[in-house]
């Protein structure tokens, strides 16, 4: 057989577990290996949603402080979050980007923007970004 | 026909209709996938390999992880089930900011015995405090399995 027609491919055992061959002689897992969500957006100016991928909806909340909310929630609040910011030529050459340490949810994550060095002062950057990796609900 | 149910099936290509593919099995099974618009890119060099999110210096979730190893304050080890083929593949952290703290990530260590195709470490800095310093972290990485 060569061509397969279809609309929707699922485990049989699992439904929602497929292994897939990796590079070399080693199986992954589609599901766990997907994002399940990304975000890119301005913070800085004109707060604007850039391009997303399971975003409902993403709010300026205060200088520094973004909530962004997803269409299909996470199953619990231990899925993974990494992000980076795009330095400025204007200011904030240094910042980073952290959880706020509280405001994670299965429904939405906040993130602070951070300018370093020295003064930790949370601050707008453009441009955010963040990918999020674990189980969906 | 509706549905396939089998353990095994031996295909080249998978196909919505007769003119659009969605997917390309080669012979040693990697997968090309049609994108979101007319190029295509590969399903596993798209996979996460490995992830996990680390909170009071434990993991409490993660994927292609066998065990931890919390060196000292700021750096935390994840030690992975299926290895990496080399020590080359992108590991991307971010980290909590609570009470306060400001701290950022690095990994993916300068040192090759904490970067390997076995176990990546990871330092969380208080930028303010300018040392290592526990917090919470998430990573994720990116390569060729082995």
């Amino acid at each position: 057989m060569s061509t397969l027609v279809i609309d929707t491919i699922q485990g049989r055992a699992s439904a929602n577990s497929i292994n897939v061959r990796g590079e070399g002689s080693n199986n992954t897992n589609l599901q766990q290996g997907l994002a399940k969500h990304f975000t890119i957006f301005r913070g800085k100016d004109t707060f604007a949603a850039i391009d997303g991928f399971n975003q409902s909806s993403i709010a300026d909340v205060s200088t520094g402080l973004h909530r962004t909310s997803f269409t299909s929630s996470f199953g619990s609040i231990n899925y993974s979050v990494t992000g980076s910011v795009v330095g400025s030529t204007t200011g904030g050459y240094y910042a980073f980007i952290a959880s706020d340490g509280g405001n994670k949810l299965t429904s939405s994550v906040d993130t602070l923007t951070i300018n370093s060095p020295g003064n930790s002062a949370v601050y707008d950057m453009d441009v955010v970004q963040l990918v999020s990796h674990g189980d969906l609900a | 026909m509706s549905t396939i149910v089998g353990t095994n099936i031996e295909v080249t290509n998978l196909k919505y209709d007769s003119d659009t593919t969605s997917m390309i099995i080669s012979n040693a099974g990697q997968v090309t996938i049609q994108g979101e618009g007319n190029a295509t890119t590969n399903l596993q060099q798209g996979l996460a390999k490995t992830w996990g999110t680390v909170v009071a210096q434990a993991t409490v979730d993660s994927f292609n992880n066998s065990s931890d190893t919390d060196v000292s304050a700021g750096q935390f080890v994840h030690n992975f089930t299926n290895n990496f083929t080399a020590a080359n593949y992108v590991s991307a952290a971010s980290c909590g900011a609570a009470g306060g703290i400001r701290t950022f990530a690095n990994t993916n260590w300068y040192e090759s015995s904490h970067y390997t195709t076995a176990l990546s470490r990871t330092g969380t800095y208080d930028e303010a405090g300018s040392a290592y310093r526990d917090t919470s972290f998430s990573v994720a990485r990116f390569g060729d399995l082995a």
